[in-house]
């Protein structure tokens, strides 16, 4: 909150023509949107240049990061635990396949239905967790999560069951082979990579957007202090009950477009592995800030692939290649849960601001010496 | 008809009390430390194939349980004095998360040194039961039932008979009053954290022996268990092993009534009975049925 008050006073007496209400987003506007310019320019070119495996493991890390910056906002920033994100990345991707595959939608009603159905989901979370935090809300999201699995599994008309479901057809021409475009052929997944970094920007952006803007700032303040700011008026229960929404809708809607690119989903994936990995993704790259999914998101999606092609090429002590190379003790799936843990655990302990704040002490350093 | 009822219901008493010695060491730890453990699951899975080890290298059942208890206490110490302790000034849901990442260190090591695969514990009660007047309780039920009672016996002794057991209260009430006058806080909370890991042991023990096969499932009790003590009061070791007994039981009576009666529910619906029953819980009485309600604002 004071770092705000001093920081718009400056940019006011730098831009005193701009808004006085609201001083702060208009002053930063063309960084932020010159930054995407180029990012936009960057994603447009890059899948072409990367190998097919290279691509795949971007498409991942784009996923990642979309339900990161759902997560970050949630429990980075808004101070709320959750070990639910699997449940609403499962509720986007059976949305999409039981729209977008069973009954023939396009994407764009099928995405924002995902994002919709996982909203709705994450807003009856909300009064549970109006009632309980800290170790009492981790509780109650497990139970949720656990719950959810159930009910995957149940569901078999829709879901498949514990042998899972194909999700073919749900996106009409990026489901064939490879498609054109200005006259370009180019390879399915690059228009996967195209669309899931698409929104994966758009999702960074929106983090840094909410935060900037009032409702942010309700955020910042029921985390630093709820009774203060209730007694200031502001609505505990529609801030919260909001945010849960709002953030289970973004680990939907990446739910729903990974499960589509995937093609296939199976309910045992969305247990607490994979909501494990969404939080060790704002972890290590650093909770509350908006690149920090990005980081993490690189880390947590290319480290597994990084170790698959290394046990592919190399002969790696102890490890079983998935060739059934090695009498190794350990597969590489294992190997892999394994690290997720140790770095979860080795961040929070040693470093909790993650590799962003690693990052800017490294840059402080580096101009202190010059 | 009325046996096969007082038959569940003594499974259930077991499946409770397996629930309860999980949810004594949460409610313990919690008291001196302020978090819940989720690593309390890892101690139940570590230990029960600790145990397993132990027996194919030929020592006998009992040594081997009270080895793992040990090696497991060990660890647990270690684990609040590397991760936890050092974690002082840093916001609760942190803390959790560092327990989480703990857990799945533990359950991903499992799976590398013993595998995926169901197997056989190694113990002594094998399929054997005993026959009270038309109700039969396998033994393993019965060894269940007195290792929580005697658990409890053990806790109840030490926290109101020994020094260490009011050290232990002073830490729980008042961290900084306690360290004031001379108590030895931080070695107070890791014997804490031993403390429930052995019990988490035994409770791991109590989900693969007998008719049950060890396999990295038998970690769900310790999701029951959380369950049991969020619906009982985190800050009340007693409300915590109550509730947990009464989940046992009920969720023993819905795993053999429902698929009878209600089969519309599904499969296995008994598995996630215990998180129904905790939103229930939550929203008549959101501080547990025991806790005092100021806790639930902190």
């Amino acid at each position: 909150m004071v770092a705000s008050v001093t920081q718009s006073s400056t940019e006011l007496s730098v831009a005193p023509e701009s808004a006085p209400e609201r001083p702060l987003p208009e002053a930063r506007r063309p960084r932020l949107w010159s930054l995407v310019g180029v990012a936009v320019v960057l994603l447009a070119v890059l899948p072409v240049w990367l190998s097919p495996f290279q691509r795949a493991v971007a498409i991942t890390v784009g996923f990642l990061a979309i339900a990161g910056a759902g997560l970050n906002l949630l429990t980075g920033k808004a101070g709320q635990i959750s070990l639910a994100s699997a449940l609403f990345i499962g509720v986007g991707a059976y949305t999409a396949a039981g729209l977008g595959a069973d009954r023939g939608w396009p994407i764009v009603l099928w995405l924002p239905a995902a994002f919709i159905v996982a909203a709705v989901v994450g807003a009856l979370l909300g009064p549970a967790a109006l009632r309980v935090r800290g170790n009492y809300l981790a509780v109650v999201t497990l139970g949720a999560l656990l719950m959810g699995e159930y009910l995957f599994e149940q569901w078999r008309s829709l879901t498949g069951g514990s042998t899972g479901r194909s999700l073919g057809g749900a996106f009409g021409s990026l489901d064939s082979r490879s498609f054109e475009l200005a006259g370009a052929t180019f390879d399915r997944d690059v228009g996967w990579f195209w669309l899931i970094w698409a929104v994966a920007l758009l999702s960074l952006v929106a983090y840094r957007n909410v935060v900037r803007s009032a409702a942010g700032r309700t955020l910042q303040a029921i985390h630093d202090h709820r009774g203060g700011a209730v007694s200031l008026g502001v609505s505990e229960s529609r801030t919260v009950i909001a945010v849960f929404a709002f953030t289970s809708g973004m680990a939907g809607a990446a739910g729903a477009l990974y499960g589509s690119y995937r093609g296939f989903v199976n309910p045992t994936e969305f247990g607490l592995v994979l909501s494990l990995q969404v939080l060790t993704v704002i972890v290590v790259g650093g909770m509350a800030t908006a690149v920090g999914p990005l980081l993490g998101a690189l880390v947590v999606g290319a480290l597994p692939a990084a170790i698959d092609s290394l046990s592919r090429s190399y002969d790696l002590p102890g490890v079983t290649g998935d060739l059934g190379g090695g009498g190794g003790f350990i597969t590489v799936a294992t190997l892999n849960g394994l690290l997720f843990g140790v770095i979860l655990v080795v961040f929070l302990v040693v470093e909790p601001g993650g590799l962003f704040r690693l990052g800017s002490r490294l840059i402080a350093r580096i101009r202190a010496k010059s | 008809m009325i046996e096969e009822l007082v038959q569940t219901m003594v499974v259930g008493l077991a499946v409770g009390s397996r629930i309860a010695l999980v949810a004594i060491g949460f409610s313990l730890v919690y008291r001196t430390s302020e978090v819940l453990n989720f690593a309390q699951g890892a101690w139940l899975l570590v230990g029960a194939y600790l145990v397993h080890h132990g027996v194919q290298m030929g020592l006998s059942f009992g040594v081997a349980l009270v080895l793992a208890c040990g090696v497991c206490a060990a660890l647990a110490a270690l684990s609040f004095r590397v991760t936890v302790k050092p974690m002082r000034n840093q916001p609760v849901f942190a803390v959790i998360l560092v327990t989480v990442g703990l857990l799945t260190i533990a359950r991903f090591a499992v799976a590398a040194a013993w595998g995926t695969d169901a197997r056989n514990l190694g113990d002594p009660f094998a399929i054997s039961t005993v026959t009270f007047g038309g109700v039969t309780v396998p033994v393993r039920d019965l060894f269940t039932i007195a290792a929580a009672v005697a658990s409890v016996a053990i806790i109840m002794l030490l926290l109101r008979g020994t020094a260490f057991g009011l050290a232990m209260r002073a830490t729980a009430d008042d961290r900084e009053a306690a360290l004031v006058q001379g108590v030895r806080t931080d070695r107070v909370v890791a014997m804490s954290w031993a403390l429930a890991a052995a019990f988490a042991v035994v409770a791991g023990v109590a989900a693969s022996a007998g008719v049950s096969r060890l396999g990295p499932g038998i970690v769900e009790t310790s999701f029951v268990a959380l369950a049991a003590v969020v619906i009982g009061g985190l800050d009340s070791p007693g409300g915590g092993a109550v509730a947990a007994v009464l989940l046992g039981v009920s969720q023993q009576l819905v795993a053999v009534y429902q698929p009878e009666y209600v089969e519309v529910l599904g499969r296995n619906f008994a598995s996630i009975f215990p998180y129904l029953l905790l939103v229930v819980v939550l929203f008549v009485r959101p501080y547990g049925l025991a806790g005092r309600a100021e806790w639930w604002r902190a």
